[in-house]
């Protein structure tokens, strides 16, 4: 059950990371087509909604993690600035049309950038576990 | 595995960190070539064509990279270089790793050979275009069961 649960969780991840590397191509400038935005921002909300759902359910089904262990509660604040600055660079690049994203786009999109790299360290070294 | 990851040593985050970034990225960079790919290989646009081989020389091959040696790194520190007879997750880790330099290494060429014919003819479609869609969707698979394997630790 744990096993499959991680799997889960890494895929969801997986799926996240693909709607970055899509988003972070616009933003360095290529001109994807509009459909292949939509299905990798699809990709992002799936992903989004996958990490914190099996999770949270491995920080309950692990003996010795509480959901109220520090490196869980961090994370769960990373998540939330991780979904507010997720898919900023799409729904410009649907906006925009021929034009280039907005500067305080782009901007958002690497604290995006840094907010999941960060997200992955503290999964990996689990501060205050 | 998460027994393991609850005990694991500090000295492990670092490798183990680049090894799963490696890995994700990859999956991801991989699902950005295919999706260019695609696209190129049916309408046979240079432009997408253009931006798959950006895709999977500035991400792909990079990821690539990052994946393989934290791979190592990390085998080290666990042990597992000094085992005769690794478990079998171990195998499909190095199978996905190593077949995957092949085949990221062929698609580039197929690529590179399509896009050099649609300078000098046009955009038309390219068998060489499909095959390395073909390809790429491969080793996006093949990187998919290694993180199932990863997780799961079969064997």
């Amino acid at each position: 059950m744990t096993d499959t649960l991680l799997f889960l969780h890494l895929l969801a991840a997986a799926s996240l990371f693909a709607a970055i590397v899509a988003f972070t191509a616009v933003v360095l400038g290529a001109r994807l087509e509009l459909g292949t935005v939509r299905t990798f921002l699809a990709l992002w909300h799936i992903g989004l909604v996958g990490v914190f759902i099996f999770g949270i359910a491995l920080a309950f089904d692990i003996d010795g993690y509480d959901i109220f262990d520090g490196w869980v509660l961090i994370a769960i604040a990373l998540w939330l600035v991780a979904g507010w600055s997720g898919d900023k660079v799409p729904l410009a690049y649907r906006d925009a049309g021929a034009a280039t994203i907005p500067a305080g786009v782009a901007r958002i999109h690497w604290i995006h950038v840094a907010v999941v790299l960060l997200l992955l360290a503290d999964m990996i070294g689990k501060p205050w576990a | 595995m998460i027994g393991v990851a609850a005990i694991r040593p500090d000295e492990w985050d670092v490798p183990l960190f680049l090894h799963v970034l490696g890995a994700l990225t990859l999956i991801g960079a991989l699902a950005l070539t295919m999706a260019l790919l695609v696209p190129a290989g049916r309408d046979g646009s240079a432009a997408s064509l253009r931006l798959a081989l950006r895709s999977l020389t500035l991400a792909v091959l990079p990821a690539w990279v990052v994946l393989r040696v934290s791979a190592e790194w990390i085998a080290d520190k666990e042990g597992w270089n000094d085992v005769d007879d690794p478990p079998g997750w171990i195998g499909v880790g190095y199978i996905a790793g190593d077949a995957g330099l092949l085949l990221i290494v062929v698609s580039g060429l197929l690529g590179w050979f399509a896009l050099r014919r649609a300078r000098s003819e046009g955009d038309r479609p390219a068998t060489g275009v499909r095959v390395a869609a073909v390809l790429i969707g491969l080793l996006l698979v093949l990187n998919l069961v290694a993180l199932w394997a990863m997780t799961t630790k079969p064997g």
